[in-house]
């Protein structure tokens, strides 16, 4: 496998992944990736069938800010942001399904779609890493994110409003996802089926954690998991016999939970928030 | 009451909603829904036989969220619960002792396929929910490998395992109906759940420790403790899900064996307060939506995975409403 392949292979994990960082430094944890990666899946192939690549890259980045949007409005609302997240989860594999399957009985096979030229999504994603790095530690607003991630009282009595704070970086957030997704169909599959994001939201998550909130170290380990991905297909090629095919695909799952049961990670690095209800006090 | 209502008033509006899209006469999707999941008797056992898979893994989910610990794994315990009753049941000497010795099997792997979570969690300090989820998507896989693999029929045309004797039946008391068994055994283990919550220390424990773990802690109550074994009896609830779900109605184990059960379970705990009576409550009107999309699919052409976007609403609706 060349770099190259390796990183059309990790890109969409790593355009969730960066996403993810962003919430969960804003101290919200979201479960719900996987459900948003899945809409921007299917909207961008739903555009780029007839309007070409890039409007699936555009479609696909604003129905994941508005999937992500709806999920901030929830936790805004108090409510729990694991049991919200794997609402959307559920809400995102039932849409996506739906909406395929009755297209499909109108003749939309979700095959040939258009695709993108390798660069793009590949160097997109290479460059976000420093994007958010300098976002998150260079710039005031990248600081006011840290804080709601922290401590989102002191946010308030300082004036600002993490409520708001929050809703923002899901919507930015929510667009990369929808980036991520759609970075899949436009390059590595050039179709949709249903399911397809397969994990790689949940895996994200587990990035995050990897690579403690840290944007280099996370996208270390996406290269590498991505690589670790591509090696599977690779062998699959070989068609190396005495491996079976369906345990291969359980290869990415089982290494990530072993990375995290020989790695523990500490809680020092986590911001103090995270995954805790913040709701405005009156 | 208003949990109740809210949930009803988005599986309404949403099934509507998607009724139209799919270009349906509401009319007639609604007349199929009903016929499909109260209309007749063997409609009304249907529901009780899609209830029986949900309410197991309700009461899993209710037991864990209760204790503090966000176990989504039940998808996987189930998967694990159903794999481990199909490979005893076809291994052993066909007898009485069959489809106990299933159900035991089933409980027993779903039980260790939390337990493996729990012991990161204990000793490692792995985050439950990462973990859960991990495992889930590693017991599709696993499932996916056994029907190609060890468990594939002796035919080996279809990747599904060869269907387990009759002797392992679940008892089914109005047949050609579906109703069986599974579903008594889950009302007892919701019954049983429900003591044991009330009236026990054990259950004491349980929820001091989900809803004030510091001052659990400091009572002596020695929290991440009775957390691990919540999560592990959680995977025993679901892992008898999938082994009761076997035995009682597929008969064999395939690929896609489960449409989310373990996930819309999550949706039935919620429903029911965590509650294990109102869960079974839940249960029964999830149940009848799952035997309800059937009908749609057939006479009105809704897919049935639409079932999964509604449940995913009345979550985020719920968590929504939830006011503390």
């Amino acid at each position: 496998m060349s770099p190259a392949e390796v990183l059309t292979a990790a890109a969409p994990l790593l355009w969730a992944a960066l996403a993810e960082l962003l919430g969960e430094r804003a101290g919200v944890l979201n479960i719900g990736i996987e459900g948003v990666m899945l809409i921007g899946c299917l909207t961008a192939a739903l555009a780029a069938t007839p309007l070409g690549p890039w409007w699936g890259l555009a479609a696909a980045a604003a129905a994941g800010c508005l999937a992500n949007v709806l999920f901030a409005l929830v936790i805004a609302s108090g409510a729990d942001q694991v049991v919200a997240g794997t609402g959307m989860v559920l809400v995102g594999a039932g849409l996506t399904g739906a909406i395929f399957r009755s297209l499909q009985a109108r003749g939309f096979s979700g095959a040939l779609v258009p695709t993108l030229p390798w660069g793009p999504l590949e160097l997109g994603a290479l460059a976000l890493v420093g994007a958010v790095w300098w976002f998150l530690q260079g710039t005031r607003a990248g600081l006011v994110v840290r804080a709601c991630g922290e401590n989102p009282a002191a946010v308030a009595a300082a004036g600002q409003n993490p409520v708001a704070v929050r809703v923002a970086v899901l919507a930015v957030a929510g667009a990369l996802v929808g980036v991520g997704g759609a970075a899949l169909v436009l390059r590595a599959s050039g179709s949709f089926v249903e399911g397809m994001t397969a994990g790689r939201g949940f895996l994200a998550l587990a990035l995050v954690l990897l690579g403690r909130w840290r944007p280099l170290p996370i996208a270390v380990a996406t290269v590498l998991l991505g690589a670790a991905t591509g090696f599977q297909f690779h062998l699959q090629g070989l068609g190396l016999a005495g491996v079976p095919y369906q345990l291969l695909l359980a290869l990415p799952y089982a290494l990530t939970l072993a990375v995290l049961a020989l790695v523990p990670p500490s809680r020092i690095g986590g911001p103090a928030a995270l995954g805790k209800t913040y709701r405005r006090q009156r | 009451m208003r949990r109740w209502l809210l949930a009803v008033a988005v599986i309404a509006g949403a099934g509507l909603i998607v009724v139209l899209a799919v270009g349906a006469d509401p009319w007639r999707a609604l007349a199929a829904a009903v016929a499909s999941s109260v209309g007749s008797p063997d409609a009304v056992q249907e529901t009780f036989a899609k209830t029986t898979p949900l309410l197991w893994c309700g009461l899993a989910v209710a037991l864990a969220f209760r204790a503090g610990v966000w176990n989504i794994g039940a998808e996987g315990q189930l998967l694990a619960g159903a794999t481990a009753a199909t490979a005893v049941v076809l291994a052993v000497p066909v007898g009485p002792w069959s489809a106990p010795l299933g159900l035991l099997a089933g409980g027993l792997a779903g039980a260790a396929w939390a337990g493996i979570a729990a012991v990161l969690r204990l000793w490692r300090g792995v985050n439950e929910v990462l973990s859960t989820i991990l495992l889930n998507l590693i017991a599709v896989a696993g499932v996916s490998w056994a029907v190609h693999g060890p468990l594939q029929e002796a035919a080996g045309t279809y990747p599904q395992s060869d269907a387990i004797p009759r002797a392992a039946w679940l008892w089914r008391p109005f047949p050609p109906g579906r109703a069986h068994l599974g579903f008594l055994l889950a009302l007892a283990a919701a019954g049983l759940l429900t003591l044991a919550l009330r009236r026990t220390g054990w259950g004491l424990e349980i929820r001091a420790s989900g809803d004030a773990p510091e001052t659990a802690r400091v009572c002596g109550i020695r929290v991440e403790r009775v957390q691990a074994g919540a999560l592990v009896l959680s995977g025993l609830l679901a892992g008898l899900g999938g082994a009761v779900e076997l035995t009682g109605v597929t008969h064999r184990l395939f690929e896609r064996f489960s449409p989310g059960w373990g996930y819309s379970g999550i949706a039935v705990a919620l429903l029911g307060g965590l509650q294990p009576g109102a869960t079974a409550v839940a249960a029964t009107l999830f149940g009848g939506l799952a035997a309800a999309s059937g009908g749609l699919q057939r006479v009105a052409g809704v897919p049935t995975v639409a079932t999964l976007l509604i449940q995913g609403l009345v979550i985020v609706v719920l968590a929504a409403g939830r006011r503390r």
